[in-house]
């Protein structure tokens, strides 16, 4: 170990996103290969093939006598019944370094089929290993008392309520790639949603990202607003109150627009203020005047120059729509400071170019659960009408307006998309802007950069401590 | 009146009556209201009731607009409505801080301009004035926790500010009796050379230095408040200058060594003390006692009487009377000295125009004048010419519609004046002018003081915009008969004579006798005519107004749609309307009142309906017409 922190001695996914503060060169303590599909119940196949040098702590399927350090073995001698898929046991006496018999003496209830003694553990009398929710503790934390050589206590020993988080059992066939189930039920703070990856530099075992582009997305954050507020620079500004800054409101309304004539080679420029830059998984122009014609493209880069164009794509304006919307089809895993959009659109009429408004940065994206099926999408017409003496009514034409209701049925309580959604309400209340974007698929369907006329009543469907599901309505609604 | 465009007001740059027709017959326009505020700090605060562009500003949706006024006021007792605009600004953000106490730009709003306007959603060139003032100085800006709000009145508010604000001073007169300190000075328009019966003339010359012992002689009380060397002597306010002769008596003993029959001289004086030599040119002299009794001194030379007319320049003074014991005594202009603009003039003592003893001023002496008041040109007679001018020399106020010139000729031969000096507004005052020429003023659309004619000649028979019932907002449509307006049998007062306070002449009783029949009852009012002078101007309107008070006359208050929204006051518009027992067909109507209401932007509105009163190219044939201009008006 040649850094201040050891793999798996910080608390999981709780440093940095992807900090990659740990650092191995020597004794990866386990290698688990799988090279190919397994039965039913033998989905876990470890095998050593050959030697290990100093500090082999585990070694799976052990053929012949190990004279180093062979501290386990572990050989499947018969087939098992389901639930049973893996007993260990010791079918022979070993010379060296024996020291744990393996046996399962008895049969196990359901859940208990997994026996994994290591009888020379030395457990700590505060939380062990396991023995809390997975994920509620800080992962491999002080609780865990562990001598050298035997970091893992495996036991099992008792029921667990539903909901516990690991159950290192699968108890159907899964296809290739599927042997590992990961489940995190647990809250996770703002922006931790797409934090399951752990990258390093050697010995990077483990890669697990949580992304879509299926499920609903909130953008509440906007870091393409810099800390400043002035952190656009167009290259052609109208007289007026046009500034480009404005791109920065969550009034829509109120617009940058390029000078008359100035409908191609228009350059709107971000710098988000953040040097670490920003992860763009959402990125939205609303309220523009281009043509369907426009040529438009978003490009991201490191330097204010754009010398290095580091990301680019083109978008395309939606017939009928004002709003523009890209959704990241993967998990960005490169941040740029400076972002901007390049617009063309020679065929404009208006002989200019305006936005009402322009937001991207990371989203919230819902895990699994979602809304449910049926979407209210409502047009709201802002009019005031006056009813005369003739048996009609005239009106005065405010604006078209929009708005989306969504249904959640069964969140899982205190799990990912449930808290998630409640740090979208607690942070945004009803004052707030959000960009909801319920089908990322096709954006423009649903998608409204509006405010939740109230915070919704929850029906919390009380199954006990951790094991509630809620329903509750929302609505998100633009002209707020 | 549509096609194929439904919403031609999205590409319109024209806010016409063409467009709102358009807009009509497809049920749908755009009309939105904006402000413009002037910030501390030489910002414009640009607020609406929803989030929009005007041209090239943004108006950020922060207030809801109260309902505006505009209105020529009750006929026969004329008033103009300047509008009190409050509008509620919303500050919960704190976006406008700055502009409070304790943020970085405040610096007071009292004064600050405030402007609404109305348009066609963001073109900017449609845009109407509807308000413009400026926040007021009593509760004009107020603070809560989530708003700011700004009370403004109207641009013109000052209007209402008092017409004459020159008083007489001692500061430019300094021997002024005291009963005329702060007395307002008159002003003049119009020929007071004639029509004075019965008097030789009625403009009062005020005498500006009554209290001078110089001027009538007269005894004034003494006590020697310092018995020393020299010896000082109290009188209040005895207005002697040094090197003035004068005299003491007493009722016993003068102080030590004055005596009667003596002549002495003023050698120092302050406001109520003076100190007095025997000898002229010589020192002031000792007093040794307060002497016993009441004393007093009196002067010896007698000084012209200074007479005061007006603080304005007029056309001419053209005689002077002295009125002593009801008698006027004509003054000759060999014994009177004329002074600048002929605002004043001096009357010499002595003269034998009097007696042959000569004249001698005395207390309970009043000057009247025969003059020609402020020069005016050709309309110096004219009360649209003297209104005007009065609006402009008293506040400063220019911007008369351009069609004050066309009444201006259109009343030239009726003769006008003005001698006032009342502390009366400004526009009551010019209302009251306009008013006996049978016109009105109001505040138009385009923010001018314009005219409103009730002459029958000026009445639009065919006025190019009907009001159908599909412009009325339900359940708005009040008609009732105006009861303060509808008389039948009208004496006029008229000639206002300074000299007696009052209207001088009355005019013989007229009457509608048909109207009276027809109701069978005689409904009588007063009018009074204190600026025109001459018998026949006056019978002439007051038969006209006597036409149409004795036609019966319906006020209608109604609401209509924005399709009305370019009207004005003083608009003809035809009814057309049919709402239950409400019918008018192809009725004129002049509009007294227009008003914008916010919510839908509708139009409020009080009408005149001409339903029952005929006028040139308009003959209801409604049974029962009794008024109008061919009515027949006698003498009782």
């Amino acid at each position: 170990m040649t850094t201040t922190y050891g793999y798996l001695s910080l608390p999981y996914l709780m440093d940095p996103y992807l900090a990659g503060v740990t650092r191995k060169t020597v004794a990866s303590q386990v290698e688990l290969v799988i090279i190919k599909d397994h039965f039913v119940n033998s989905q876990t196949t470890a095998r050593v093939f050959k030697n290990h040098g100093y500090l082999n702590q585990v070694e799976l399927n052990v053929e012949t006598a190990r004279t180093v350090l062979n501290q386990v073995e572990l050989q499947i001698v018969a087939d098992h019944a389901f639930g049973s898929q893996v007993n260990l046991e010791t079918s022979q006496d070993h010379v060296f370094g024996a020291q744990v018999d393996r046996k399962i003496s008895t049969d196990r209830t359901l859940n208990n089929q997994v026996n994994f003694g290591v009888n020379l553990h030395e457990h700590c009398e505060d939380y062990g290993y396991l023995r809390q929710p997975y994920l509620r503790m800080q992962y491999l934390s002080d609780y865990l008392c562990v001598h050298q050589r035997s970091q893992v206590d495996r036991m099992v020993d008792v029921d667990h309520p539903y909901g516990s988080q690991v159950e290192r059992k699968i108890f159907k066939e899964h296809g290739f790639g599927s042997q590992v189930l990961g489940v995190i039920f647990r809250d996770r703070p703002f922006y931790s949603q797409a934090t399951f990856i752990k990258a390093h530099r050697v010995g990077s075992q483990v890669r697990a990202v949580l992304y879509n582009t299926t499920n609903l997305r909130i953008l509440c954050d906007f870091p393409s607003r810099g800390f400043s507020g002035l952190n656009w620079v167009a290259n052609s500004t109208a007289t007026g109150d046009f500034n480009v800054n404005n791109l920065n409101t969550d009034i829509v309304e109120q617009i940058w627009r390029s000078d008359m004539g100035d409908i191609a080679g228009i350059e709107l420029k971000c710098d988000t203020e953040i040097p670490q830059g920003v992860f763009l998984d959402t990125f939205a122009i609303l309220g523009h005047n281009f043509t369907i014609s426009a040529s438009i493209q978003l490009q991201g880069s490191t330097t204010s120059n754009f010398a290095t164009v580091n990301f680019s794509t083109d978008l395309s304006v939606i017939r009928n729509h004002d709003n523009i919307y890209y959704i990241a089809p993967n998990l960005p895993t490169a941040s740029y400071r400076y972002w901007r959009v390049l617009i063309t659109d020679i065929t404009n009429a208006y002989g200019y170019l305006q936005v009402g408004t322009i937001v991207f940065g990371s989203s919230i994206i819902f895990q699994g659960e979602c809304f449910v099926d049926q979407v209210f999408k409502s047009t709201r017409h802002f009019s005031d009408k006056v009813e005369t003496e003739g048996f009609t009514n005239v009106s005065n034409d405010r604006a078209l307006k929009y708005a989306v209701g969504l249904d959640f049925r069964s969140l899982r309580y205190n799990r990912g998309n449930y808290n998630n959604i409640r740090g979208v309400f607690d942070f945004a209340r009803t004052s707030f802007k959000c960009l909801w974007i319920p089908t990322p698929q096709y954006p423009e369907r649903f998608a409204v950069f509006g405010k939740l006329p109230q915070i919704p009543t929850e029906a919390h469907n009380n199954k006990g401590y951790d094991m509630d599901f809620i329903d509750f309505s929302i609505e998100v609604d633009e002209s707020l | 009146m549509s096609g194929i465009d439904r919403r031609k007001y999205l590409t319109a740059t024209v806010l016409d009556q063409d467009l709102l027709d358009w807009c009509a017959d497809n049920l749908e326009t755009r009309i939105e209201m904006a402000c413009d505020i002037e910030a501390p700090g030489g910002d414009t605060i640009r607020v609406s009731d929803r989030n929009k562009y005007v041209g090239q500003y943004f108006y950020e949706a922060r207030v809801r607009f109260p309902e505006i006024i505009r209105t020529v006021g009750e006929w026969l007792s004329p008033n103009v409505s300047f509008s009190t605009l409050t509008i509620e600004v919303s500050n919960v953000d704190g976006r406008y801080n700055k502009y409070l106490a304790g943020g970085s730009d405040y610096g007071g709003w009292i004064g600050r301009a405030v402007t609404v306007k109305i348009g066609l959603g963001e073109q900017d060139s449609t845009y109407v004035k509807v308000f413009s003032g400026i926040v007021t100085d009593v509760g004009g800006f107020q603070i809560s926790t989530r708003s700011f709000t700004i009370v403004a009145r109207d641009q013109y508010d000052f209007l209402n500010d008092k017409m004459l604000i020159e008083t007489f001073k001692e500061s430019e007169f300094p021997k002024i009796q005291e009963e005329l300190l702060g007395t307002l000075k008159p002003v003049i328009y119009g020929d007071y050379t004639v029509s004075t019966t019965p008097f030789p003339a009625i403009v009062p010359a005020y005498v500006v230095n009554g209290a001078n012992p110089q001027l009538d002689l007269e005894d004034r009380d003494f006590t020697i408040s310092s018995v020393s060397n020299p010896g000082i002597f109290f009188s209040r306010r005895h207005l002697m200058d040094v090197g003035d002769e004068l005299t003491f008596e007493t009722t016993d003993t003068l102080p030590t060594p004055l005596s009667t029959a003596t002549s002495y001289w003023i050698t120092s004086v302050t406001n109520d003390d003076f100190t007095v030599t025997d000898i002229f040119g010589g020192s002031a002299i000792q007093i040794f006692d307060t002497g016993i009794g009441n004393h007093s001194f009196r002067a010896v030379t007698r000084v012209p009487v200074k007479c005061y007319l007006t603080y304005i320049d007029i056309q001419s003074l053209d005689a002077v009377y002295l009125e002593r014991e009801n008698s006027y005594f004509l003054i000759p202009f060999s014994e009177i000295t004329v002074n600048s603009g002929n605002k004043s003039f001096d009357i010499l003592q002595g003269g034998t125009w009097f007696s042959v003893t000569g004249y001698e001023y005395k207390q309970t002496d009043r000057f009247y004048v025969k003059c020609k008041g402020i020069d005016l040109g050709l309309n110096s007679d004219n009360a649209v010419s003297q209104a005007k001018d009065i609006l402009s020399r008293f506040t400063g106020f220019t911007e008369t519609d351009a069609n004050w010139t066309i009444f201006e000729t259109k009343v030239s031969s009726i003769k006008s004046r003005v001698w006032h000096n009342q502390d009366t507004p400004t526009i009551d005052y010019v209302l009251s002018l306009l008013e006996q020429v049978r016109l009105e003023a109001f505040i138009s659309g385009e923010a001018k003081l314009k005219i409103n004619s009730l002459h029958f000649d000026d009445f639009v028979a065919i006025p190019s915009f009907t009001v159908f019932n599909h412009d009325i907002v339900k359940g708005s449509f009040e008609p009732l008969i105006d009861e303060q307006n509808n008389f039948n049998r009208a004496q006029a007062s008229y000639d206002f004579h300074p000299i007696s306070d009052e209207q001088a002449s009355l005019t013989k009783i007229l009457k509608n006798q048909n109207s009276i029949n027809q109701i069978n009852k005689k409904i009588s009012k007063k009018v009074e005519f204190p600026n025109l002078y001459l018998q026949n101007n006056v019978q002439e309107q007051l038969t006209e107004i006597l036409k149409i008070a004795s036609a019966t006359l319906y006020i209608v208050n109604l609401e209509t749609t924005w399709r009305s929204f370019l009207l004005d006051v003083g608009d003809f518009v035809f009814f057309n309307v049919s709402i239950g027992s409400a019918v008018f067909e192809d009725v004129p109507c002049l509009i007294r009142t227009i008003g914008y209401d916010p919510v839908g932007l509708k139009i409020i509105l009080e009408v005149w309906s001409f339903a029952m009163c005929p006028f040139p190219g308009y003959e209801p044939g409604y049974a029962g017409t009794v008024g109008g201009y061919n009515a027949t008006i006698t003498e009782e």
